[in-house]
């Protein structure tokens, strides 16, 4: 039983209602904040050592054992991703105390930045199916609040950010009632929503033959991938991710869309591993999203929606992992998932600062910013480098491993497409940052940004150099993750080993 | 212009209302009932005396913060969600203490309840400051 686990739930929720209840006290709101952040950050960090030395933790809410009741799990893979997340929120929030308007964060952005924290940190502990669900819907409901605060550089009309999140709430409507009949189904034949125990049911009930319950795994295909943009349903994450402030843009294409990859990846290693049929569905899915996310992103001037659809594009290689469904490959797709929210998220951050100081959200309107911004210049290279693929930054290795993985599992026909993807990305990444910093232009200055938000760009530009010189490490851990998902019964023997097997 | 019907029905079934949900909130957690559900149930008692009478009218007669019963509430929830962890049990668990009282004889407190008031207020409170915003500055009357 780990009280840590239970604390990174629990921490989120008590932090939000704090900053509810002292929004008369603007400075120990903010404060307690950061405070409850770090402590978030380095809590986690602290989790994921802890599972690496001494395997699963769980905590049995209320004290209900697994299957009847709900357990928090953390495995190498929820711990892991938990960790990257708080850093990424850490990194938003302190972008936000410099950059939101404090009017705005004392009301309620702060307690739905904490809301959709908690939602998070749930998603990816939970044991229990239905729990999952209404964790999607905390996340859900917190975002829209966010998208349409207003922010300090109103380059963004409030029309806009209306539009943008009726659009994801109509969308997410209907994934979460598609999602909840996914759940029916499976709840109907297994009679369990305890994912282990699922795991070791519909494993069953399949090799009697019952394959309806593919039905489900379809319908989570959708679900998930509705929350990962993937094509066809990418359509909202351009509209949504640009038109949200930007440190919730950051949070967004960093984080939100990790979840519904996290999804994907205990669909097919958990409740549905080794069906050959939904792995191949995820990587023609995979193939679209990045050929498609990388041509549309090439066509784009808004600085902030080509960030979105390379964040579509870079979620095709992160899926053509989990598809092949090998140790590779998860251990490819967790490698990217894990850098892919520290370079989007401070490529967002980055693009905000940058839209600080030239007022522009379009290219074509930018242009000779490397003199004035050498800070801004230097970090959006770095992101540069790593969306495009290249050494010496973490995108590098993630778009190697991915290709090995490919290439081990005698998958051909995508090498090559990923290929021509991974072409198309350099062009795309090249382009706006040639756009932004070379050439002629205004320039501007880059005084304007504040210590406070070039902190968290400069750290997370950190990170990526990192995870790039230094990647072995984390592709330990990453190849120690995949191992520990590709086989469900470490996971069932952890959550319920009696009683879910009788 | 409401009928005299609306009016009186109006005032009969806020306090029908009002007493049926405390009474379902606090038969919650065994039997059929709950926070939510009590809240929910409280929150439309109110939202039909804002329409019946109008958000001018009922003001002039009572204001209450809604935005802070729902913050208090929240805290009330978060409280009790935590409690378990001082005492060493897991989260959202139930503490039951037993007491003795004098003429009631032996009367079992338990923490779910107040978790369930918690989430009471947070719903009342958040269902109303959303009647309220969107009943706007005219009257309904």
């Amino acid at each position: 039983m780990s009280l840590l686990v239970a604390l990174l739930v629990a921490l989120p929720i008590a932090t939000a209602v704090l900053t509810l209840v002292l929004w008369r006290w603007p400075v120990l709101q903010r404060g307690v904040a950061v405070v409850s952040s770090t402590a978030l950050t380095l809590g986690s960090i602290a989790l994921v050592l802890q599972v690496h030395a001494t395997g699963i933790q769980i905590h049995i809410l209320s004290g209900w054992p697994a299957p009847f009741g709900i357990v928090l799990v953390a495995d190498l893979l929820s711990a892991s991703l938990v960790a990257v997340s708080a850093s990424v929120f850490l990194a938003a929030l302190v972008y936000s105390l410099g950059y939101m308007p404090s009017g705005t964060t004392r009301f309620s952005y702060l307690p739905l930045f904490f809301f959709l924290h908690m939602g998070v940190n749930g998603a990816f502990l939970t044991g229990d199916l239905f729990n999952l669900f209404v964790f999607f819907e905390v996340m859900l409901l917190s975002i829209y609040g966010l998208v349409i605060t207003s922010e300090r550089d109103s380059l963004i009309s409030r029309k806009e950010k209306l539009e943008a999140t009726f659009k994801y709430l109509v969308l997410n409507l209907i994934g979460s009632a598609l999602m909840l009949l996914a759940i029916a189904i499976l709840y109907g034949t297994t009679g369990t929503l305890n994912m282990a125990h699922l795991s070791i049911r519909i494993d069953a009930l399949r090799a009697l033959g019952a394959t309806h319950l593919d039905l489900a795994a379809f319908l989570f295909i959708v679900v998930f991938g509705l929350k990962a943009a993937a094509v066809p349903f990418h359509f909202w994450l351009p509209d949504v991710h640009p038109s949200a402030p930007t440190p919730i843009s950051a949070v967004l294409s960093g984080i939100l869309i990790n979840v519904g990859a996290y999804g994907l990846i205990r669909l097919t290693t958990l409740l549905f591993p080794g069906v050959q049929v939904v792995s191949e569905v995820i990587l023609l899915v995979a193939i679209a999203t990045l050929l498609l996310g990388a041509v549309l992103a090439l066509g784009q001037l808004d600085i902030k929606r080509l960030l979105a659809y390379s964040s579509i594009s870079q979620m095709g290689f992160l899926l053509l992992g989990v598809g092949l469904a090998t140790v590779q490959g998860l251990a490819a797709a967790v490698f990217f998932l894990i850098n892919h929210a520290l370079i989007k998220s401070m490529l967002f951050l980055a693009a905000g600062g940058i839209m600080h100081v030239t007022r522009e959200r379009s290219l074509d309107r930018m242009g000779g910013l490397a003199r004035g911004a050498p800070l801004l210049a230097l970090t959006f290279l770095i992101g540069v480098l790593a969306l495009a693929g290249l050494p010496p930054v973490n995108g590098f290795i993630s778009k190697l491993l991915v290709f090995q993985a490919l290439i081990e599992s005698g998958r051909l026909v995508y090498l090559l497409l990923a290929l021509v993807g991974a072409f198309l990305g350099i062009l795309y990444a090249f382009r706006a940052w040639l756009r932004i910093f070379w050439g002629r232009g205004s320039g501007g200055s880059e005084t304007s940004v504040g210590g406070r938000q070039l902190a968290p760009i400069a750290a997370l530009a950190g990170l990526c150099l990192v995870f790039g010189l230094l990647a072995e490490p984390l592709v330990g851990l990453t190849t120690a993750i995949a191992g520990q998902i590709m086989d469900p019964n470490v996971y069932i023997d952890a959550v319920c080993p009696l009683t879910c097997r009788s | 212009m409401v009928s005299v019907v609306a009016r009186v029905v109006t005032t009969t079934v806020l306090y029908v209302g009002i007493l049926f949900s405390i009474s379902l909130l606090l038969a919650g957690h065994n039997s059929p009932g709950g926070g939510f559900i009590a809240g929910a149930m409280t929150a439309s008692a109110f939202t039909l005396l804002y329409v019946v009478f109008g958000r001018e009218y009922v003001e002039t007669r009572f204001r209450i913060r809604f935005r802070s019963i729902s913050a208090l509430g929240l805290a009330i929830a978060v409280f009790f969600l935590l409690l378990p962890l001082a005492f060493g049990l897991p989260l959202l668990s139930s503490l039951i203490w037993t007491i003795q009282l004098p003429l009631l004889g032996e009367v079992k407190l338990v923490s779910a309840v107040g978790f369930d008031v918690g989430i009471y207020l947070a719903v009342v409170g958040a269902i109303l400051t959303i009647v309220r915003r969107s009943a706007g500055g005219e009257s309904l009357g």
